[in-house]
């Protein structure tokens, strides 16, 4: 075990730096001259002077060899320095901090959400289990499952902003306005949780240990509360994981559609503007977080009894 | 008891028929899509935003064109490059699956570093990342998703090329004097097929709704075309005045795809039934 785990830690440094090689690509291989781009954002009215386009190429270091451009953008990185934006010229690491408050929190919410619902209708569907209500139920998991989170968004905004006004329908004023795009992150992401909890408590149920525990007379609660509850909360928590990866990655249309100042919002005008720096920036970053976040699922499940990780297994 | 059962069994069978026939149905009107809706790029201003009618069934959008025809229209694309990709995919996945798997070594390991980057991504971020590289446009949408797609592929016939190589009849060809690219193409590549086949069924409903992702954000399908993803972001502006806009578009995409995901998982378990005792 001890063995996997500094595996994994060693392959950190290759992939991180593979991620930052893939953003760094984006101004290099972008067609088009980045200089020029930044001198219009610059001086819009500036027309096209070679003298001050000659310094802008400068001052990007345009000229030097792609590994030395590399370089400098990467050390820099190391040290904090993520560049300064083309558009604003604030620079791209406080934009970010900035920003990934909003995005996380966001994540969180949802990531609230899922477990909530996942736990609850996964623990009904598991006690009736085959009866209508668990056939109604996995019925419901599968048709989520093809629903696309921005469909959900629309519906829920027609629904609790433009019909009953519960909530904005547009843009962060209080943590209220999370509630909404919290609650389409949680549902689209709980289909799996719902089929983890199901499966991980039937499966225990059926082992030997509660059937101990039930000759031995301990009620069904107890059992629930004392022994299956115990081994399944780690696969939960693995499973979190596993989440919370997903939800950054959904976040990003979530964050457009219901105009939240996170990172995907940005991410995404920065790339439609050609703001490479903070593009660059804000995709290995994202990069980074989702492989730290892996990392830790992966240490994580290390941990699960292998006697669980068969129902785990076929969710993580 | 039992003759409860026996009739729930027989509306079981019932229903998977009424489902494999709901998606023959749909599948035949995506098809045939420009024959049948021919009139999707129509513009009528004098029938913008029209509510759900009998001329209209999922209403009119805001240049007035029939926004049933452009939801088959537009499924009809998302499909083809749907199998596109899929088919790009798999192509690279088998090879890279056969190749590390068989080969082992340094070249397994190489190919599995690859494969770990690769999923260090979020597709919908990757996704953009190269957008942004490789401009907007329908080419990009295929390569994109195609790049993010082979790994699920690679590791799946990875793994099953580790069980098949240690087989008797691979040792035999080997014996008998057959090189690797003959044993892998004639002995090895037909049994890995199989235990993919589910997967990329599976996958096929995923392509559909990344391309819908991406083009609802703008980085997918370009407009004038249709697409469903592209739709809804239309869609999306006239909440207030024409909510309906939204149920047709979203609610065919997410019916195809549900069969989609249901015909693949009738193959899983027709191939692997003890996956489905497994999942109780």
């Amino acid at each position: 075990m001890k063995k996997i785990i500094i595996n994994r830690i060693v392959m950190l440094i290759p992939t991180v730096i593979t991620i930052a090689f893939l953003a760094f690509s984006i101004m290099y291989f972008s067609p088009g001259n980045p200089a020029e781009i930044l001198m219009h954002y610059r001086n819009p009215e500036g027309g096209t002077d070679p003298a001050a386009l000659a310094h802008y190429e400068e001052m990007l270091g345009l000229d030097d060899p792609f590994l030395t451009q590399f370089q400098n953008w990467f050390t820099g990185i190391v040290s904090g320095d993520f560049g300064e934006s083309f558009k604003t010229g604030n620079p791209v690491a406080e934009e970010f901090f900035y920003r990934i408050g909003y995005t996380l929190m966001l994540s969180l919410t949802g990531l609230f959400f899922s477990l909530i619902i996942g736990i609850t209708l996964g623990f009904i569907s598991a006690e009736f289990k085959d009866s209508w209500l668990d056939n109604l139920l996995r019925l419901t998991q599968s048709i989520k499952m093809s629903i696309p989170s921005f469909w959900l968004a629309l519906f829920f905004i027609y629904i609790f902003s433009t019909q009953l006004r519960w909530f904005s329908a547009f843009g962060y004023n209080s943590p209220k306005d999370l509630i909404l795009p919290g609650l389409v992150l949680g549902l689209s992401n709980s289909s799996r949780m719902v089929r983890l909890v199901r499966t991980c408590i039937l499966e225990e149920k059926g082992s030997g240990y509660v059937y101990t525990a039930r000759v031995k007379g301990l009620s069904e609660n107890q059992i629930f509360f004392r022994h299956i509850l115990k081994n399944i909360t780690l696969p939960i928590i693995t499973l979190t994981g596993v989440s919370l990866v997903s939800m950054i990655g959904g976040s990003l249309i979530i964050e457009n559609i219901f105009g939240l100042p996170g990172i995907g919002t940005y991410l995404v005008s920065a790339i439609m503007a050609k703001d490479y720096p903070v593009s660059m920036g804000f995709l290995f970053a994202y990069g980074v977080i989702i492989v730290f976040i892996n990392l830790f699922i992966d240490i994580l499940y290390q941990f699960v009894d292998p006697r669980v990780r068969d129902c785990a297994n076929a969710e993580i | 008891m039992r003759k409860f059962k026996l009739k729930t069994k027989k509306q079981h069978q019932q229903l998977i028929w009424l489902w494999w026939g709901l998606l023959a149905l749909l599948l035949v009107l995506i098809i045939f899509a420009p024959v049948i809706f021919p009139e999707s790029n129509t513009i009528d201003y004098a029938r913008q935003l029209q509510k759900p009618s009998l001329q209209h069934w999922f209403g009119t959008d805001e240049f007035g064109r029939d926004l049933l025809s452009r939801v088959f229209n537009g499924m009809r694309t998302s499909l083809l490059y749907s199998l596109i990709i899929e088919a790009i995919a798999l192509g690279i996945g088998l090879m890279v699956g056969l190749v590390s798997g068989y080969m082992g070594g340094r070249i397994d390991g190489f190919f599995s570093y690859i494969m770990n980057v690769f999923q260090a991504f979020p597709t919908t971020v990757a996704a953009i990342a190269l957008i942004a590289v490789l401009g907007t446009s329908d080419l990009t949408l295929i390569v994109v998703l195609s790049v993010m797609g082979w790994v699920a592929y690679a590791r799946i016939v990875r793994s099953e090329t580790l069980i098949f190589k240690e087989r008797d009849f691979v040792l035999g060809a080997r014996a008998s004097g057959a090189n690797s690219v003959y044993i892998l193409g004639k002995h090895i590549c037909p049994n890995v097929l199989l235990p993919v086949l589910p997967l990329a069924t599976l996958m096929i409903g995923h392509g559909i709704m990344a391309i819908a992702s991406l083009s609802f954000l703008g980085f997918g399908v370009q407009p004038p075309n249709a697409e469903i993803g592209l739709m809804l972001k239309d869609s999306a502006m006239f909440i207030n005045r024409a909510p309906w806009l939204l149920v047709g578009p979203g609610l065919v995409l997410a019916m195809v795809v549900a069969l989609i995901n249901a015909l693949g998982d009738a193959i899983r378990d027709k191939l692997d039934p003890q996956q489905q005792m497994v999942e109780l």
